[in-house]
C-alpha cells in the first residue's frame, strides 16, 4: 500500500507551485511598473507645464534641469523648431531612470 | 540491524532534498509577497498623487488663467496668528455666481496641527464681507506659497503675467504650479 509521495511527485508539486508563484511575480512586477510610469508621467506633464509657461512668459531657460515635484525629480529640457512656418517652443520633461516621458509645443 | 533502523528514520539524502525544497518554497514565497507589497505601495502612491495632483492643478488653472484683473488686483498675504497663506483674486471661473466672482484661497487647521485643508471660497462680485461660499479642495494640503517673476528671479508675492504657488503637501512633499494671468 502506498503511504506517501515519490520524489519525482514531490519535485513536480513544487515545480509547478513556482511556475505559479513566478507568473504572478511577473505579473505583479508589469503592473507595479506601469502604475510607476502613470505616476512620472502625471508629474512630467506638470513640470513640462510650468516650464513651457515660464520659457513662452517668463523668459526662463531649461536645459536638463532637474525639478522636485512632490519627491520625484523631473528633468526637464527645452528646444525650439519650426512647425508649418511657425517658431515653436518644445519642452521634454521625464525622470532620470524613465528617460523622456512628455512632449509639450507652443507657439512663441 | 539493518532490518530494524530500517523506515524508522530519514536517510541524509531525504532530509537534504526536504531542506532545499522548503527553502526554494521559502525562497519563492518571500519574492511572491514581496512583489505584492511593492505593487501594492506603488499603487497607493499612485493613488494618492492622481487624486491630489490632477484636481488641483486643473481647478487653480481654470481659476488663475481665468483671473480678470480689470475689477482689482491679486492680493496675497499671511495671517498674523497662523502664520497661514492666503490668495485672493477676480475670476471669471465662478461655480456660484455669474459673471465674474472673487475668490479666495486659504488654508484651515485644526487647533492641535492634525487636520489641514485647503479651502476656495467663492464671493459675490460686490461682497463687501469675507464670508462666501467655502468649498474644501484637499485635506492633503498643509500651506502653500505665491510667488511671482521680479527681475527673473521668482520673489515671494503675487503680481506680473506669472503665477508660481508651491503647495505643501502632508509628509512635507511641495508642488510647484506656474500658471499665466492672462488679464
Amino acid at each position: 500500500m502506498r503511504k506517501g509521495f515519490t520524489l519525482l511527485e514531490v519535485l513536480v508539486a513544487v515545480a509547478i507551485a513556482g511556475m505559479a508563484f513566478g507568473t504572478f511575480i511577473v505579473l505583479a512586477g508589469r503592473s507595479a511598473n506601469s502604475t510607476d510610469l502613470l505616476l512620472k508621467t502625471t508629474l512630467s506633464t506638470v513640470a513640462a507645464n510650468n516650464a513651457i509657461n515660464s520659457i513662452v512668459y517668463g523668459r526662463k531657460s531649461y536645459n536638463d534641469k532637474p525639478i522636485n515635484v512632490m519627491g520625484y525629480t523631473v528633468k526637464v529640457n527645452q528646444d525650439f523648431e519650426e512647425l508649418m512656418g511657425f517658431r515653436v517652443v518644445k519642452v521634454e520633461a521625464g525622470t532620470p531612470n524613465r528617460g523622456v516621458l512628455v512632449e509639450l509645443y507652443e507657439t512663441r | 540491524m539493518n532490518s530494524t533502523r530500517r523506515g524508522k528514520g530519514f536517510t541524509l539524502i531525504e532530509l537534504l532534498l526536504a531542506v532545499a525544497i522548503s527553502a526554494f518554497l521559502l525562497t519563492v514565497t518571500y519574492t511572491f509577497f514581496s512583489a505584492v507589497e511593492r505593487t501594492g505601495k506603488a499603487a497607493l502612491e499612485n493613488s494618492r498623487i492622481q487624486s491630489t495632483v490632477t484636481p488641483l492643478f486643473y481647478l487653480l488653472q481654470r481659476d488663475i488663467e481665468s483671473i480678470n484683473r480689470g475689477y482689482g488686483g491679486i492680493t496675497y498675504g499671511k495671517d498674523p496668528n497662523s502664520k497661514l497663506s492666503w490668495i485672493e483674486f477676480y475670476t471669471e471661473n465662478c461655480y456660484y455666481f455669474p459673471g465674474i466672482c472673487r475668490v479666495r484661497y486659504w488654508t484651515y487647521k485644526s487647533e492641535e496641527g492634525k487636520e489641514s485643508w485647503l479651502i476656495r471660497t467663492e464671493l459675490r462680485l460686490n461682497s463687501t464681507t469675507n464670508t462666501g461660499i467655502d468649498a474644501p479642495v484637499s485635506s492633503a494640503v498643509t500651506g502653500f506659497k505665491v510667488y511671482h517673476l521680479s527681475g527673473g528671479d521668482w520673489v515671494e508675492g503675487a503680481g506680473g503675467k506669472l503665477l508660481k504657488i508651491v503647495i505643501e503637501m502632508k509628509g512635507g512633499k511641495e508642488l510647484p504650479l506656474i500658471f499665466v494671468v492672462r488679464t
